[in-house]
């Protein structure tokens, strides 16, 4: 893949990246774009499966919502004990830097990450910069990357891995998928000098 | 070999004898029948001109041999001065002791009398030199606050160990030379001459020079030839911990750890939390490897390893560039892709499996039931899992160990001068750099001063003053206290702050980076463990000492330096409270509703010349915010002036 990357501006009133964590009455968000967030949300935007991005730091005021779902049943609040009132944690103000390998457009508006349907996700991708970043370095890794994605992304090298699982949803079905190995923020590695921090 | 008991060698150092010649602190037994008697008698036999004062076999000549490695030598050429016996640590500057210089004799009966209360010096002695007539089984425990209070070396500027360490630093490295020589055939033809040299040694009584000069080639070639692996290990748990009966995990991982650094004592050095360092040879630097491994495997935490195989004489030099070195991290047994719809709910690091727990599903890995099980069957944690309403404040303690060297160089730097001011150093060799050049023991006492005297006194002042049923204790350096309201935080930082500020005073002299980080984090009492442990050991920027996180709100990085000014500005508050309380809330209104209106409301309040502008220089306006807020909750609880919160 060419070193060529288009450098995006992404800008949140609130966001929430969740933690993949199921259950508990606490989602927290994490505190940088991982790339299935942000390619997913752009390949469907464009329906390019060839696009792949990622974003670094995601900048902003951490915020917990309290939000008590409705049973549907019931039309009432759950109560606490029965997954009730519900912390949600998101971050006001969001501003992140986003590489896309493709060029998507001056100013692009998409829905990303968790809790949509309460107004979360509402993001604006401003073109800032295109970047070229051939060069090889070594340090910590800023985002979240699937191990089989390396290549596109530039990785050369794992020389201190932090592993996690990510979700790669399936293409017939997106609410499908499976988990597969990922680099988390805080490997060593050697690669291009926008994935490192 | 354990009969020789290197930990003894400098037990004269706590009596002045004249036997022999002035300060031969060695001789202060005449017996030398028992190994250890000829350790304490022969350990210094390059000070000596009698040959029964020379080793009488290969062992003692190692026990000698450690002792060099152990020492901290601080020591510079060419500086003269006035001794001290008193031990000043380096990181309680406020306690620094510039009087007690007395002459050598009378300095020992001062430490004699002083700790032993009531016990005269000559009967202390005539029972220290019976106590060697047998073999000395318990002596680290029996005269440890002696030790602690004796300086290793009383040389004008280096009294900054205690004996105690340097001891039991001996005695590990006594142990460490004869596993590694035990190990290298390649060394025997060495030994077997040393052994040789030694058991010749009546022949060189007309020339003893010659001997003396003969051993210490002898030592310099052991210590060039022999290798050690160096291994920095630490054990991170990313685990997602919510329910109380996985915090089983960190009792366990604890229970785990203690039995290898028990079967391995000699070897671990450094140890604090969740890290260690382990100096060893080849086969049981594999069998830790294999136990670490192990563990990383059955619980699935991460262990991070920085090693690295170096000489024996580069240890002291070594030791920081492999504390700051990246390493390689452990992690067995994960698979490329995991089908279905769930991950552990703990780990997250394998496929998480159905269960039914109180009629609810619940999708857990193997590993991460079994632990909960565990849990559950051992119970525990239950002044925890019975906080029902309030909030909690986790607090927890962090030794960056990279960074503890260049602290000591600072702090050491800062003591000389302080002595020179004294007049106690006379005279010293400017050109020559202040480093302390082995600072491993020095590390060690700082870890087990951090430990007794800091971690121990916050938990307990925390469990008098809160009550023992708002404390539990998760691991030896994390913490959670049960509050009935979050401006309850601002009685624990009195509580911290009085602690170290008693304890480890250097940390408040600003300038000098130091390696302690402490967080407190404050939520709900049912906010999730991990979010609160998750911040706690994430990496905070530079020079930040303190993590406070209000869940909710912007967290505050702040120095020593500024915690000292938050509680100054709190008493401020505090003795003003009708007027500050007023301001605060009304700036706090405002605020919600524009940032620059408050700003404009904070100029206007005047708190900024009480003490608040000094506070924005390091947390700036938003984190200063969060602590109004607090404050602000403090003040509405109804506290008056002189209630818990005036250090």
């Amino acid at each position: 893949m060419s070193g060529r990357w288009y450098k995006y501006e992404l800008r949140a009133s609130a966001l929430h990246i969740g933690d993949v964590f199921k259950g508990g009455i606490y989602k927290p968000t994490v505190d940088y774009l991982r790339a299935t967030a942000i390619t997913f949300c752009l390949r469907r935007e464009f329906g390019d499966d060839e696009i792949f991005a990622f974003g670094r730091e995601i900048e902003g005021v951490r915020k917990v919502m309290i939000r008590n779902p409705i049973d549907r049943a019931t039309s009432a609040g759950r109560i606490s004990g029965d997954r009730g009132p519900i912390q949600v944690e998101y971050i006001e103000n969001a501003r992140c830097e986003v590489y896309v390998n493709k060029d998507v457009g001056n100013s692009v508006e998409v829905l990303l990450g968790g809790f949509k349907s309460l107004g979360f996700g509402v993001s604006v991708l401003k073109k800032v910069d295109e970047v070229e970043d051939d060069k090889v370095v070594g340090g910590y890794l800023v985002t979240a990357i699937p191990e089989e994605w390396s290549d596109a992304f530039g990785i050369r090298r794992v020389e201190s891995p932090i592993y996690g699982y990510l979700f790669m949803p399936d293409k017939e079905d997106r609410l499908r998928g499976k988990y597969v190995k990922s680099l988390f923020p805080g490997s060593y590695i050697r690669g291009i000098k926008i994935l490192l921090k | 070999m354990k009969e020789y008991h290197p930990e003894c060698h400098d037990a004269g150092k706590l009596l002045y004898t004249e036997i022999g010649g002035k300060d031969k602190h060695w001789r202060f037994i005449e017996k030398m029948k028992e190994p250890w008697q000829w350790v304490i008698t022969q350990h210094h036999y390059n000070k000596e001109n009698d040959i029964t004062h020379f080793p009488s076999d290969l062992y003692v000549f190692l026990a000698s041999v450690a002792d060099h490695l152990a020492a901290s030598t601080v020591r510079l050429e060419g500086w003269s001065g006035v001794s001290n016996y008193y031990t000043n640590r380096l990181w309680k500057r406020d306690s620094w002791d510039f009087i007690n210089f007395t002459k050598k004799g009378e300095a020992q009966k001062r430490i004699v009398e002083e700790v032993r209360r009531g016990e005269s010096y000559e009967v202390f002695r005539d029972e220290l030199i019976e106590y060697f007539d047998n073999e000395p089984v318990d002596f680290l425990d029996r005269y440890r606050d002696l030790l602690h209070v004796r300086a290793e070396d009383a040389s004008p500027g280096a009294n900054v160990v205690s004996l105690y360490i340097h001891s039991v630093v001996t005695k590990k490295f006594y142990f460490l030379l004869n596993e590694l020589i035990e190990e290298d055939s390649g060394i025997k033809s060495l030994i077997e001459k040393i052994k040789g040299k030694i058991e010749g040694r009546f022949d060189y009584e007309d020339n003893l020079g010659m001997l003396k000069k003969e051993l210490g080639d002898f030592e310099n070639r052991l210590n060039n030839s022999l290798k050690v692996n160096v291994i920095y290990y630490k054990l991170d748990i990313p685990h997602y911990i919510f329910r109380v009966h996985d915090l089983n995990l960190f009792r366990e991982l604890k229970e785990e750890i203690e039995k290898i650094r028990k079967d391995y004592e000699d070897n671990f050095f450094f140890f604090f939390g969740f890290g260690f360092v382990v100096v060893c040879g080849d086969k049981k630097k594999d069998e830790i490897d294999r136990r670490l491994k192990g563990l990383a495997s059955c619980y699935r935490i991460i262990v991070r390893k920085y090693a690295k195989r170096i000489q024996l004489n580069e240890l002291k030099v070594q030791l920081l560039e492999i504390l700051k070195s990246r390493g390689t991290i452990e992690i067995k047994g994960l698979k490329d892709k995991i089908e279905g719809s769930y991950l552990c709910e703990v780990c997250r690091l394998d496929r998480g499996k159905r269960y039914e727990e109180d009629r609810k599903a619940v999708y857990l890995c193997s590993h991460c039931y079994i632990v909960r099980r565990r849990g559950k069957e051992r119970g525990g944690f239950v002044k925890y899992a019975s906080w029902e309403e309030g909030y909690v404040c986790a607090i927890g303690f962090r030794i960056e160990f990279e960074e503890i060297f260049g602290w000591f160089d600072e702090l050491y730097k800062d003591y000389v001068e302080q002595m020179k001011k004294e007049g106690i150093i006379t005279k010293d060799n400017e050109k020559k750099e202040l480093k302390i050049k082995n600072p491993l023991a020095l590390a060690e006492e700082f870890i087990e001063s951090f430990n007794n005297d800091v971690i121990f006194k916050v938990k307990g002042e925390i469990a008098r003053e809160f009550g023992d049923g708002n404390f539990e204790e998760i691991s030896d350096n994390f913490l959670l206290v049960h509050l009935e309201e979050r401006g309850d935080v601002l009685g624990l930082f009195d509580l911290v702050y009085k602690c170290l500020k008693e304890e480890m005073s250097s940390l408040f002299y600003g300038g000098v980076g130091s390696p302690v980080r402490i967080y407190f984090g404050v939520g709900h009492v049912k906010h999730p463990f991990f979010a609160f442990y998750r911040k706690f050991v994430q990496d905070w920027g530079e020079r930040k000492d303190i993590c406070f996180e209000v869940v909710g709100e912007i967290p505050v990085y702040m120095s020593f330096v500024q915690l000292e000014k938050v509680i100054r500005f709190k008493e401020y508050i505090m003795n003003n409270v009708r007027d500050a309380r007023s301001k605060i809330h009304q700036m706090l209104e405002i605020a919600r509703v524009s940032e620059a209106l408050g700003r404009l409301a904070y100029v206007k309040s005047e708190m900024g010349e009480s003490g608040g502008n000094e506070l924005i220089e390091g947390i700036g306006y938003r984190g200063l915010m969060t602590l109004f807020k607090i404050f602000d909750m403090y003040i509405s609880k109804g506290r008056e002036v002189g209630e818990r919160s005036v250090v």
